[in-house]
């Protein structure tokens, strides 16, 4: 190493380099490789090659080998892992004695150098976990949530939200933590159950391991508060925003313990009769069917002996029975038989010169019927059906994405598609996904046309994992907004938890039982990071330049 | 010679990310959502080589399965995973079951002979209620029997593993539940497809699909595929597995 090196690159510089980096391979490399394939890959490559021949022939070495250290400590970080503190904190230091001893080697730089950039690295990871970053390209982090445990009976966290009562307007997080079993709880069970008279204490000692506590979490000062969550605060959500996690093949089960709510699931039917199911087509969908209905039921009257209130769901005054729409709606009764099974929503999916009020819109078996309601007399004016290869579920988004005031439904179909409803009770097709991976998610409202979010696979490669990314409807085509690579969200909401009006969004990881809230970015990280690599090519030319006139 | 690879430089990163930039819009293409209608045809003898398929599927004595059961309700989509062995009953053999299940991501196995029947869940083997009247194919030729199809769809040929296969579809309603349960549902219409290996003539695979409208959560979708493989395995052994005989050895 020279000493006009030196004099460039303190070790400020160097630990700003080192994470530069870091940020740069994860939002710029491994997008491009993700959303492009090869193309991807071939960019990197060339991104890679000019960063390292611009840089005169001296310093090539040690920026080769600087930067792959600093990549290398990030993802040994990422990599270290154990279940408690002080074996993740042993871990830790290996893992340094190990990288300085390495680093020294391979770099010849000062080990305290080393030392600063493995602590940087760590700081961060601490803050945010490497496989988080990705989101930080459009987004900032708000909450992560780990609340795994060590034996998940989930494959992911359900997550949802109810008003906080503190904080009009805002929301708070209501979500399942894995239940950490201490110390006298059988004790304290038994005597908690046995004073109020509860048939469930064997049940309640058989799942001490293997329950989930529902929690709320609220923003707090500068950080978030867990609550366990009352019997009450639940009585406000439909039941199967927690409580259907692996429906239908286990059923959720609740305990309140002292005014805390407590969860465990159970298989729906055992090994033996799904067996039966299946080497019996001839009545394979009877007998799933009868499965799904009588899981159903029990869930709903589990919830109900938690909350102790009635789980027939409301919209806005009406609810359905048997088929039947009943209830009042702008003061006048509504009472109409349609097909539906449940209420999606009360949208309006027609302009206002063409009816007055917004449209009930319920679900049957296979398909969706859109109800008039009061002033006009409600009746049927439009059906929609899936069909066994293609089913209609109620994995659909109202969004307005034409921006005049009504709501398309974007639909969840295997391939998904945007569908209008026209004055006439027909339906027109917007979009069909060209992908069957291609999930809607959310949306963010916007008054030229909502911000579509959505899970889609990557451009060229035929992969069907799917990575988060915002769309706008034009013309037959979703405009990409941004994209963040990061894949295994699941259970998307756009949500108001602590960013004022500014939509956040609400989601749980699949398979890591972990919960994300995402808000606005405050820095426009990506483009500093390109900035920052136009800024380090300057630098390198003018090193070669001033090298060559002193030279 | 610096100055020219500078330019160089520079040009090449321009040009790579113009051509990263913005291409990823997506375009509306219909041509999934209609592929399953525009492959098929009417097959007018469809159901004839269902049936002989079925017929000829009586000289299975022992095979085994991979097999999944899928259930889709809201956004939520779960399976059940299977694979393992099955030796159907005869006049000198009871029935023989070694199954590897997922449920809910947990892993389960299933080992029966006769009515000795056992789950192991998280290590523990548990008794359950043994699988019986096992006839696989006959509840699919009763379920035909019962409620003829319509019209039975040809779809464009398909290898499965590596058994070129004859595809057929057909929709009937069902034989009902015989899950144990009350029947909260009446027998459900259900859309079938068999693969009928071109050079056997046996059934290589089975799909059910349906759905169910769920109170409070609209439409359930339901389907279940089943692949069926090492027809008559010559030496094909479902021992008892030594977990089970150890735990039960134990007072």
């Amino acid at each position: 190493m020279n000493k006009a090196l030196k004099k460039w690159l303190t070790i400020p510089l160097l630990l700003l380099f080192s994470l530069w980096i870091v940020l740069f391979y994860q939002l710029i490399f491994v997008a491009w490789t993700l959303q492009y394939s090869y193309i991807g890959v071939l960019g990197v490559i060339v991104t890679s090659l000019v960063f390292y021949f611009v840089f005169p022939k001296k310093d090539r070495n040690f920026v080769f080998r600087f930067t792959l250290f600093a990549l290398m400590t990030s993802y040994a970080i990422s990599g270290i892992f154990g279940y408690t503190l002080k074996w993740i904190i042993i871990d830790w230091i290996v893992f340094v004695i190990l990288a300085l001893i390495l680093g020294r080697i391979l770099i010849g730089k000062k080990v305290l150098t080393l030392f600063l950039v493995i602590m940087v690295m760590t700081g961060f990871e601490i803050w945010l976990p490497l496989d988080s970053w990705s989101t930080l390209s459009h987004f900032s982090v708000n909450y992560l949530g780990r609340l795994a445990s060590q034996d998940p009976q989930v494959p992911s966290l359900p997550v949802t939200t109810i008003p906080d009562p503190s904080r009009p307007g805002q929301q708070m997080i209501l979500t399942l933590q894995a239940h950490q079993p201490y110390k006298e709880e059988a004790q304290t069970l038994v005597d908690g159950l046995a004073l109020s008279g509860s048939n469930q204490i064997e049940e309640a000692l058989v799942e001490i391991q293997h329950s989930y506590d529902l929690v709320t979490i609220q923003p707090k000062g500068h950080g978030y508060l867990t609550n366990f969550a009352s019997p009450n605060q639940l009585a406000g959500i439909p039941y199967s925003a927690l409580g259907s996690s692996d429906f239908p093949f286990s059923t959720s089960h609740f305990l309140n313990i002292n005014g805390d709510s407590r969860m465990y699931f159970t298989l729906s039917a055992s090994p033996g009769e799904l067996l039966s199911t299946l080497l019996s087509p001839g009545q394979t969908a009877s007998d799933l069917a009868n499965l799904t209905i009588q899981t159903a039921k029990n869930e709903v009257a589990n919830w109900e002996q938690l909350t102790g209130r009635n789980a027939v769901e409301h919209q806005q005054g009406l609810t359905l029975n048997n088929g039947v729409l009943a209830g009042t709606y702008d003061h006048q009764t509504v009472h109409i038989k349609t097909d539906g099974v449940a209420i999606l929503g009360l949208y309006r999916l027609l302009p206002k010169s063409e009816l007055a009020s917004p449209t009930a819109v319920v679900e049957g078996n296979n398909l969706l019927q859109v109800v008039t309601l009061p002033p006009d007399k409600p009746k049927i004016i439009a059906t929609l059906y899936g069909s066994y290869s293609h089913p209609l579920t109620s994995d659909i988004v109202f969004a307005d994405v034409l921006g005049n005031g009504t709501d398309q439904l974007l639909i969840n179909t295997v391939p998904a598609q945007i569908v209008q409803l026209t004055p006439t009770g027909k339906w027109n097709v917007l979009w069909y996904s060209g992908r069957d991976s291609f999930r809607f998610e959310s949306v963010f409202p916007q008054s030229n046309g909502d911000l579509i979010i959505a899970n889609s696979p990557s451009l060229v490669s035929t992969s069907p994992i799917r990575y988060l990314g915002g769309y706008v409807y034009k013309n037959r085509q979703l405009v990409e907004q941004f994209r963040v690579y990061h894949g295994n969200l699941v259970n998307l909401s756009t949500v108001h938890v602590s960013a004022g009006t500014k939509p956040q969004l609400l989601m749980s990881v699949y398979d890591h039982q972990e919960v994300l809230l995402l808000g606005p970015s405050r820095i426009p990280l990506y483009d500093l990071l390109v900035g920052g690599y136009v800024l380090v090519v300057i630098i390198a030319i003018f090193r070669r330049f001033g090298r060559r006139h002193a030279g | 010679m610096k100055m020219k690879s500078t330019v160089l430089i520079i040009s090449a990163l321009a040009g790579g990310t113009m051509l990263l930039a913005g291409c990823g819009n997506l375009q509306s293409n219909p041509a999934l959502m209609q592929k399953s209608v525009v492959q098929r045809s009417v097959a007018s003898q469809g159901l004839v080589k269902i049936q002989d398929a079925i017929n000829s599927m009586s000289s299975i004595q022992n095979y085994s399965i991979k097999a999944q059961i899928q259930e889709a309700t809201g956004r939520s989509v779960r399976s059940v995973n299977f694979y393992g062995a099955v030796m159907l009953p005869s006049s000198t053999t009871p029935v023989q079951i070694q199954m590897d299940e997922t449920i809910g991501g947990n892993n389960y196995s299933v080992y029966q002979n006769g009515s000795f029947a056992y789950y192991e869940d998280a290590g523990r083997w548990k008794p359950m209620t043994p699988v019986s009247d096992l006839r696989p194919w006959q509840s699919l030729s009763d379920a035909i029997a019962k409620n003829p199809p319509k019209v039975v769809y040809q779809l464009p040929d398909q290898t499965v593993v590596s058994w070129l296969c004859n595809v057929y579809q057909f929709k009937t309603v069902d034989l009902g539940s015989y899950l144990g349960h009350t029947a909260l549902v009446k027998p459900q219409e259900s859309l079938y497809t068999v693969w009928v290996d071109t050079t056997d003539g046996l059934l290589r695979q089975i799909e059910v699909q349906s759905t169910v409208g769920v109170p409070g959560k609209g439409t359930n979708s339901m389907s279940s595929t089943d692949l069926m493989f090492n027809y008559n395995a010559p030496n094909l052994n479902i021992g008892v597995p030594s977990s089970l005989v150890a735990q039960i050895e134990k007072p």
